[in-house]
């Protein structure tokens, strides 16, 4: 009973969570300030986000306009974040 | 004549709001707020040197800020709307209310009193000055209370027409949380929790004053509604509950 | 317990439960957004006034950041992320009226939510018994307010899970029960979602 509940979106999506997260945490631990690594983190970040977001949230099928604030919101995060880590 | 003055009073505690913000920020220049590790030289030289605004500017709060009255009157009314009667919320929020005022006016007082001779001791000007920053940044309890009441009302109210939409209970749970760090302002120093901080003062600022702005409009509707209801009862003869 | 219904309720779902394939709904009830909304909104400016806080000391963040436990952080990711899977799963039984696997979800939920409370409750002391205290330096001091006011906001999705729970004595949830559990069900996912922009954050990025 439970297996086919987890026959759903969700079960991949989750997998390749884990995985982004894995392969973040190995890359991302040693670096130094200011390096392209960082950026390419805190977009995998995003991009997690954006699937729990649509995939766990539900938000896939939400109204075009309540799905267009969460993933605009995905987007300037990242710009702000990866731009506040280059430049300042 | 009933609606009229409800309605008044509703706006009353947006006008209030823009007028705390022109006293405290234009005129007094308190906002954007010192520095909480400033030493007490540093602290008596900014009274001194500008006594004359903040003296005017606070003043003015102090004798103005009891106006906020009507428009918590207002909001304990439509609590006791949704209770049935004037049980244990709407006589919270009115008890609330009747504490909301002093967190203008008694800082004020004391940063008056700062102000108010600048050749004392700075030690003694930092002090008065350390307890208006803490009455008026970190007083956060009586408020959130109000709102956490507020919103618990909110979903509560079963009637077809509610006094409030349910969303308005979300965005009352969405300030009362980003309300919360003020109340740290007595352990930092500096930092975002000090008094002048992002978490402890600038979002709680905006995040009240949009909460104003949205319930002076939100209490305007309700104040309709209740008018609808009242006028259904006239005609139907049902009397108001006298508690 | 009932695979006909599940399998039925699966293939309904990719559609829309009680709606036609192609129609959108909002998770939960449209006032739960404007809360939702707001806290990834106000936790996205204390996440960039951690950067500018970082762009006035790099090597000093730098330098601190190394000494954060990595992999307790790294645990507590996969542990929430298994949680919300958990929980959408059960959301997904709930909507069947698989109760019994539903309540094993959210129990799953539940002591993953425990979990990462008691991995965090281990950090903050080894932190602590280290000398990293809050007024160490600016690092330090942004790192236990995100993380505490992130702790906070698991201890009440902790609470709403238990409410969850509760929910799951009932065969058939009216309307707005419903909505309230999907919108309970998005605040975890909301923890979750924070946690993953946190974690890279504070323990790698800065």
């Amino acid at each position: 009973m439970t297996l086919s509940l987890l026959r759903a979106r969700s079960t991949p999506v989750w997998f390749v969570l884990v995985v982004a997260t894995i392969v973040s945490w190995a890359v991302g631990s040693d670096h130094e300030t200011g390096s392209a690594i960082a950026v390419l983190v805190l977009a995998v970040a995003v991009i997690k986000v954006r699937f729990v977001g649509l995939d766990f949230m539900e938000l896939r099928r939400a109204p075009l306009l309540l799905r267009g604030i969460f993933e605009g919101y995905c987007v300037v995060l990242w710009c702000v974040l990866a731009g506040m880590y280059l430049w300042l | 004549m009933h609606v009229k003055i409800e309605k008044a009073a509703a706006w009353l505690g947006l006008a209030m709001l823009g007028a705390f913000l022109v006293m405290f920020w234009i005129i007094a220049g308190v906002i954007p707020p010192m520095d909480p590790s400033d030493t007490a030289e540093q602290i008596a030289a900014i009274y001194s040197e500008n006594e004359l605004r903040i003296r005017i500017g606070l003043a003015l709060m102090i004798l103005s800020a009891f106006l906020f009255a009507p428009f918590f009157a207002l909001l304990s009314r439509q609590v006791r709307r949704i209770e049935g009667y004037w049980g244990v919320m709407s006589l919270t929020q009115i008890l609330l209310s009747v504490t909301f005022p002093f967190g203008f006016s008694l800082c004020a007082i004391f940063a008056v009193t700062a102000a108010y001779r600048p050749d004392r001791n700075p030690d003694v000007t930092q002090a008065l000055n350390d307890i208006f920053w803490f009455i008026f940044v970190g007083l956060v309890g009586p408020l959130i209370t109000q709102v956490v009441i507020l919103t618990f009302c909110v979903f509560i109210d079963r009637r077809t027409v509610p006094s409030f939409p349910r969303w308005y209970g979300y965005f009352n749970i969405w300030y009362a949380i980003l309300g919360v760090p003020g109340c740290a302002v007595f352990l930092f120093k500096d930092g975002p929790l000090a008094w002048d901080g992002m978490f402890a003062f600038w979002i709680p600022l905006t995040v009240f004053s949009i909460w104003m702005v949205v319930t002076t409009v939100m209490l305007s509707k309700a104040v309709d509604v209740e008018a609808a209801e009242r006028s259904v009862n006239a005609a139907e003869r049902i009397w108001e509950p006298a508690a | 317990m009932n695979p006909t219904a599940t399998r039925q309720a699966a293939a309904a779902d990719l559609a829309t439960p009680s709606a036609t394939p192609g129609d959108r709904r909002i998770p939960g009830e449209a006032g739960t957004w404007i809360f939702l909304f707001g806290d990834m909104l106000v936790f996205g400016v204390f996440f960039a006034t951690f950067m500018y806080e970082r762009g006035l000391a790099p090597d000093l963040f730098d330098e601190s950041r190394q000494t954060l436990s990595t992999s307790i952080g790294l645990a507590n990711t996969l542990i929430l992320l298994t949680s919300s899977l958990f929980v959408v799963t059960a959301i997904r039984a709930i909507r069947s009226s698989e109760r019994l696997a539903a309540r094993w979800l959210l129990a799953g939920a539940l002591v993953c939510g425990l979990a990462f409370v008691g991995l965090k409750a281990v950090e903050y002391t080894a932190k602590v018994y280290e000398g990293y205290t809050p007024d160490q330096n600016t690092f330090y001091l942004y790192y236990f307010i995100l993380t505490g006011l992130h702790l906070f906001h698991v201890l009440i999705g902790i609470v709403v899970l238990v409410t969850l729970l509760t929910q799951t004595r009932h065969a058939e949830l009216s309307a707005t029960r419903m909505a309230l559990v999907e919108g309970g069900a998005c605040f975890w996912h909301l923890v979750d979602l924070l946690w993953i922009v946190l974690f890279p954050l504070l323990y790698l990025v800065s």
